[in-house]
């Protein structure tokens, strides 16, 4: 089971706004790798990716979001993949901090996919719940 | 001595050895006089109680030893085999099973014996004795049968009969271990057709000829690891006799079981997956399928129902049959059951074949039973049953005649590992087509295509088969191509042939299946992805899902 001691967050940049995972949950960040498109996937699926032989469902998160369309620029988070074969596409990726760098709160807003907030300084960076992401996205499949 | 390593090995012969005796005492209810199977029978309990000495079980030695003098008391004629003694020697079997279970779970056990002890020491033939093979008496609760285990190679007919094999030619792999192995073949596979794409780029002679020779090699080790991931049907069909057995007294109908084809070899993968199917239909045939001993009398049967387990291969498919010669199932009275349950509407209901009205009985949440019973449960079996062949990348049919009976048939592919998949185009995208999926494929003459309202069709042979666009299902645009004739391959949708308009045909080669896994695992009409030689990701198409 993990501490807060040994925990650590990889922040990550969304249209503007500061994202956190915890690291745990992150098996790599790889540069926007080649996809192939998805039959019937909803919108914010860009595609699939060959992730070291697992194939890997590439989410457009600002889409998700209804917060316009992915940066071709950006960076891709694949999760652990015990949790999802599930990449996330993200504008950039800011930092990697310890836990205890940061004051954790609760989610000042609800908008169903923050954890808590993390507060370093005048940074509030959200944390994103992934249960509910996934949850959220395999909703939106078959829709 | 550290006897921790030797644990995994007493746990998988244990189970072997207990299905045997399963096996062995349904045949002897049978045919309580077959000297030979009452040997193999004694000989079996016997091997139990050494290993599980030499192991320091002693609860399990124990138990085997009580099982065993039962049997001898049998074998030497001084206890008839009748239905209280195959009880017992079943009840102990359970036993033993959930002990060992126990060890496999490092669990000390502190299971309770000296009752059933007693009961065997004690036994003894009762004077009105039901005569061996009525199942009438009680009662053997399904849900003790003891969980399936599988021989990780090829299992031997009867473990207690005397074998032809050299111990000595045989070794005990892990399953995993096999895994792992066809893993890796299908990976060499995948890169096989990267170094052959990049072959035909360079145009080199030498080249090409390292390609043909790899891929022969690749094929033989294809073959090889594939043949060394089989089991034989038995594997799980010879659990379904103790089954039927149980279920039949608990429902109290007389059934005589056959299965046929127990020889026939199957993907290790695909024998773990059928397990649970297998017993839902064979549940359901015991429940819902034979009649009552009174109406089956009343209409002029007799009065033992007939359920018949077959599996056969038929080209590169596997062929898997559960028919009952009971009461059959009646297709106007599924439609309007689906209809009064909210599952279709009347107007869809009287669009529908009697066949697909069949199908209906694989909706979530139908049941057509006139009561819930605890041995086929509440209507959730057949949707689990199509789910798990689906995902097996196999069909299910259903034929049923009304007073007649009714045939289950599954078709799956021989392995789900590495299949023949036929790719097609439709726009911009391409997906790869399971051989086993397809019926025909066709370079379609238009002229040939005929219009009803906003449905196409053509003939194949007497039967209209109408026609789908592929690119519509998928939301893609159409072609409009505007040659003679458009690409088609036929194949069955909820049980009907159904032609599927394609942009382009590319090709038929192997494939190594990858898993979707979560979320795509839940996207309907994929059954997995692949990899091409060139790096490019497809899909494979679940067609009989795809809408």
């Amino acid at each position: 089971m993990k501490s807060d001691e040994t925990a650590r967050y990889l922040v990550f940049v969304q249209r503007g706004a500061l994202y956190a995972l915890d690291l745990q949950d992150v098996a790599e960040v790889v540069e926007p790798p080649p996809t192939f498109p998805i039959p019937r996937a909803p919108a914010h699926f860009i595609g699939v990716m060959n992730f070291h032989g697992n194939l890997t469902t590439v989410l457009d998160l600002a889409n998700l979001q209804d917060r316009g369309k992915f940066s071709t620029e950006g960076k891709v988070l694949v999760l652990d993949g015990r949790l999802a074969n599930l990449a996330i596409w993200v504008d950039g990726v800011s930092a990697i901090i310890p836990a205890e760098a940061v004051q954790r709160e609760p989610a000042d807003e609800d908008d169903g996919l923050t954890a808590a907030l993390l507060c370093s300084g005048a940074d509030k960076i959200r944390l994103l719940a992934l249960d509910r992401l996934l949850r959220r996205v395999e909703e939106t499949i078959n829709d | 001595m550290d006897m921790s390593q030797y644990r995994e090995l007493f746990v998988s012969e244990s189970r072997e050895h207990l299905n045997s005796i399963n096996e062995l005492i349904v045949a002897l209810e049978k045919d309580a006089g077959d000297r030979e199977t009452m040997d193999s029978l004694f000989r079996v309990a016997h091997s139990i109680k050494g290993m599980a000495a030499s192991m320091e079980y002693g609860d399990i030695a124990e138990l085997a030893h009580k099982l065993e003098d039962l049997m001898d008391r049998v074998r030497k004629g001084s206890l008839p085999f009748d239905g209280g003694a195959a009880d017992l020697l079943l009840e102990g079997t359970d036993l033993l099973g959930a002990m060992i279970a126990d060890v496999e779970q490092g669990v000390p056990s502190r299971r309770d014996t000296s009752d059933l002890v007693q009961r065997i020491i004690n036994h003894q033939p009762k004077q009105s004795e039901t005569p061996p093979g009525d199942i009438r008496k009680t009662v053997q609760p399904v849900a003790q049968t003891p969980p399936l285990s599988l021989p990780a190679t090829p299992g031997q007919k009867g473990e207690g009969r005397q074998s032809n094999n050299d111990p000595s030619q045989t070794v005990r792999v892990k399953t995993d271990v096999l895994d792992r192995l066809i893993n890796l073949t299908g990976e060499l596979i995948t890169n096989k057709y990267r170094i052959m794409s990049i072959s035909s780029r360079l145009g080199s002679g030498n080249l090409d000829e390292a390609c043909v020779e790899l891929s022969k090699l690749l094929r033989g080790l294809h073959d090889e690891v594939l043949k060394v991931r089989l089991v034989p049907f038995a594997a799980i069909a010879d659990r379904f006799p103790r089954v039927i057995r149980d279920l039949a007294k608990k429902s109290g109908k007389e059934i005589a079981f056959e299965v046929d084809g127990r020889e026939i070899e199957l993907d290790r993968g695909i024998v773990e997956e059928l397990a649970d199917p297998l017993i839902h239909i064979l549940r359901n045939a015991v429940d819902h399928g034979i009649e009552t001993m009174e109406e089956r009398l009343a209409a002029g049967k007799s009065s033992r129902g007939s359920i018949r387990l077959a599996a056969r291969r038929e080209k590169e498919q596997m062929v898997i049959t559960v028919e009952d010669d009971g009461r059959g199932m009646d297709p106007v009275k599924l439609i309007a059951s689906a209809v009064e349950k909210g599952i279709i509407k009347q107007e869809e209901g009287w669009l529908l074949s009697p066949r697909e009205a069949l199908m209906l009985t694989c909706v979530p949440g139908f049941s057509t039973a006139r009561e819930v019973t605890d041995i086929s449960g509440r209507g959730v079996g057949m949707d689990a049953v199509k789910s798990a062949v689906k995902a097996l990348g196999g069909n299910l049919l259903i034929d049923s005649t009304q007073g007649r009976g009714s045939r289950i048939t599954l078709k799956l592919p021989l392995t789900i590992s590495i299949i023949q998949a036929l790719v097609v185009g439709c726009a911009h995208l391409k997906v790869a087509v399971p051989v086993i999926n397809i019926i025909r494929t066709m370079e379609l003459k238009r002229e040939l295509i005929t219009t009803e309202g906003k449905h196409k069709a053509f003939f194949m042979g007497e039967e209209a088969i109408p026609l789908v666009s592929l690119n519509r299902i998928f939301g893609l645009p159409l072609s409009h191509q505007s040659g003679e004739a458009v690409p088609v391959f036929v194949s069955e949708m909820k049980g009907r042939k159904v032609g599927l308009v394609v942009d382009r045909f590319i090709g038929q080669q192997e494939f190594f299946v990858k898993p979707l896994g979560r979320p795509l695992v839940k996207l309907k009409g994929l059954s997995g992805g692949a990899v091409l030689g060139n790096g490019e990701v497809l899909f494979i198409l679940d067609v009989a899902n795809l809408v």
